[in-house]
């Protein structure tokens, strides 16, 4: 499903240039469900963005279910992001002033789906992540595990190959974080690839494999003690 | 059609931020509606005073000889006549309408128990064509009268009231002037606001050839009231008459003040520059006003797309293309610009017809100032404008909220 070679990628800074990924190779399969640790700073969110073609990457390469993604158009790049990945992220970034159900419906706008026929289905996926009875509440009306079903709800709603979240539980006590993590648990059962960054133990050893990361370097099989945050 | 109901959704969320950006234009679209319609008010009101004037009409008189000439002294006074007005007739064919007038000077006259001072004139039927006045009753002196010197009369509405208190149909009752009676053909109402309608409504205007035996003034008139074919050069015809005039009279060609006149078309031109020179001023301010609101919009957009940075990289992460950003910032100020151009455009409307309807409601009658109007024409070409405007000033914001970059505007403070 993913497969990197080499990625390389630098963000231009005051005094010159950082290397934040370095010569990283990567295989995750259709279906995984696999955590990407390290400590903060280590890259991982720069790689999840790679991954999620909302940032590019300087040399290397990526293909994502087999077709090489380099140079795409901004158009591809949308449309990709619109119907093949999802994204969760840690501070949920839902929209403030529309409704849940208005919220997980959005993809399906920019799908030219119909209003009624988008919150139709908006409603299922809210149910999906038990969330039905709230379709007409603000975002700051939800608690944070709420909101963050809120978000799973939209990721899925346009039946992505690929989620991608980015420190899901970063914000969320480990009751509510548990819950959440079910929730992935239960989207990977339906075949969907699944990929969490995150820098706790708890939520990476619920993951098929762990994907290590330190100072934009991929370390696979070494001590884990080493990733200690 | 998806995109207008996004749109207006985020525009209905943010009330407040919406209201912002639109008060400036509605202020600017407002003040110059509101500017426009009060110099036009300004303009028609002093254009009511002129009344329906023939705009190109002249006067034409006799004074006291300033330069002595072929051995005459100084100080005559011509004694204009009605050969005169035959002269004038025929060398002028530019002429439209001339109309010797006899001053018979402010006279009692009566009606049966009632009577008044009234300024009486010996007129000829042109001047109806010249004069501002409308016949209320019957109808005005005509050729039959003149040829025939008949004893009938055209009074003005005002000598009506004092001379027929209450009576509504006058027509055919007598009036006594200087021991003579006059027969009632015609009442006459001025078209004209101010002095000059006054004057017209408190006169008493008989032939001007009956007038000439009546009262024993054979062949005089006291002066011309001369009006040209449109498109003539009413300044150039006055100089020819004069010079006419000052040779029959044996008065020096150079002697102004012998043969005077007035022109009202200089008059007319006058104001007509002035007001031309308000409505620059005003539309160069109004502009103003819409620059300051364009710039206004570019400016609050900017801060909103600025504000909006987070939701732009959600919209683009769940599958927004640029296009769809940039279209969808670009739609918006095109409708806070329309709607505020409307609004504005409405108030400044609607309140100029408040100020008319207080004008003419309380008869707050000042001469100079009537019918505050806009000119709807205007209104539209605005209006088309300041959606082209909207598009303009929305275009930089657009452009910006469509270069935003996802990762950035997503990154966690
Ligand atoms: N847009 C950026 N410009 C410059 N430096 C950045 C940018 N984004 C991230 N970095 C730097 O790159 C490194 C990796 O960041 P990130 O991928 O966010 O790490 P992580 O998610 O593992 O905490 C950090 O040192 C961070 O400061
Ligand atoms: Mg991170």
């Amino acid at each position: 499903m993913i497969s990197l070679t080499k990625i390389n990628k630098s963000y231009k800074t005051g005094q010159g240039s950082l290397h934040v990924l370095k010569d990283v190779d990567l295989e995750i399969g259709k279906g995984e469900l696999v955590s990407i640790m390290g400590s903060s700073g280590s890259g991982k969110s720069t790689l999840l963005n790679i991954l999620g073609i909302l940032d590019q990457y300087d040399s290397g390469d990526y293909y994502l279910d087999d077709k090489l993604i380099k140079n795409l158009s901004d158009s591809a790049a949308a449309e990709y992001r619109n119907r093949f990945l999802g994204f969760v992220f840690q501070s949920f970034n839902l929209l403030s002033f529309k409704t849940a159900q208005e919220n997980v419906a959005l993809p399906l706008y920019y799908q030219n789906v119909s209003r009624r026929e988008r919150n139709a289905i908006a409603l299922d996926y809210l149910e999906m992540v038990g969330l039905k009875d709230w379709y007409h509440h603000m975002p700051n009306q939800l608690s944070g595990g709420q909101k963050q079903r809120v978000a799973i709800a939209r990721a899925l709603i346009s039946k992505p190959k690929v989620v991608l979240a980015d420190e899901p539980t970063g914000a969320l006590d480990s009751k509510t974080s548990y819950e959440v993590m079910n929730l992935f648990k239960k989207v990977n059962e339906q075949g969907i690839t699944v990929i969490i960054v995150t820098h706790e133990h708890d939520i990476s050893r619920l993951c098929d494999r762990a994907i290590k990361l330190k100072d934009g370097v991929i370390h696979n099989g070494e001590d884990e003690s080493a990733f200690t945050s | 059609m998806e995109l207008l109901r996004e749109i207006a959704t985020t525009i209905w969320m943010h009330k407040l931020r919406t209201a912002l950006t639109a008060i400036v234009l509605i202020i600017g679209i407002f003040s110059l509606i509101f500017l426009f319609g009060m110099g036009r008010g300004l303009s028609n009101g002093t254009m009511d005073v002129f009344g329906k004037f023939a705009t190109n009409t002249m006067f034409v008189w006799a004074q006291r000889t300033t330069i002595a000439h072929k051995g005459l002294p100084t100080g005559r006074i011509a004694s204009l006549t009605t050969q005169d007005a035959e002269a004038i007739r025929q060398n002028f064919s530019e002429v439209q309408y001339m109309s010797p007038r006899l001053q018979l000077g402010t006279t009692r006259v009566a009606a049966g128990q009632n009577y008044g001072s009234f300024e009486v004139r010996g007129e000829t039927p042109d001047l109806k064509f010249i004069l501002p006045i409308e016949m209320e009753q019957g109808r005005y002196i005509n050729g039959l009268d003149l040829r025939e010197r008949r004893k009938v009369c055209v009074i003005g509405t005002g000598a009506k009231d004092i001379l027929f208190k209450g009576a509504s149909k006058v027509i055919g009752e007598y009036i006594q002037v200087r021991g003579v009676f006059f027969r009632v053909v015609g009442v006459q109402a001025s078209m004209q606001t101010g002095d000059q309608g006054r004057e017209d409504d408190m006169a008493v205007i008989v032939p001007l050839s009956t007038g000439q035996v009546v009262f024993n003034l054979i062949d005089r008139v006291h002066y011309f009231t001369i009006s040209c074919f449109a498109g003539v050069n009413s300044n150039v015809v006055e100089a020819a008459i004069k010079r006419l005039l000052r040779d029959r009279h044996e008065i020096h060609p150079k002697d102004m003040l012998g043969i005077n006149s007035f022109n009202l078309s200089n008059q007319v031109q006058k104001f007509t520059g002035l007001f031309a020179a308000i409505d620059g001023f005003i539309l160069f301010v109004g502009l103003g006003f819409i620059i300051a609101g364009i710039a206004g919009i570019v400016n609050i957009m900017l801060i909103v797309v600025r504000e909006r940075t987070r939701e732009i990289g959600i919209r683009k992460s769940i599958g927004a293309t640029s296009g769809s950003i940039m279209r969808m910032i670009l739609i918006e100020s095109i409708i806070i610009t329309t709607i505020s151009t409307y609004i504005g455009m409405v108030l400044g409307v609607a309140t100029l017809a408040f100020f008319d309807y207080l004008i003419t409601k309380l008869e707050v009658e000042s001469i100079f100032f009537s019918n505050p109007e806009v000119n709807f024409k205007l209104v539209f070409i605005a209006m088309f404008l300041m959606i082209g405007f909207g598009a303009l000033a929305g275009a930089l914001p657009a452009y910006r909220a469509a270069q935003i970059n996802p990762v950035e505007a997503l990154a966690d403070e």
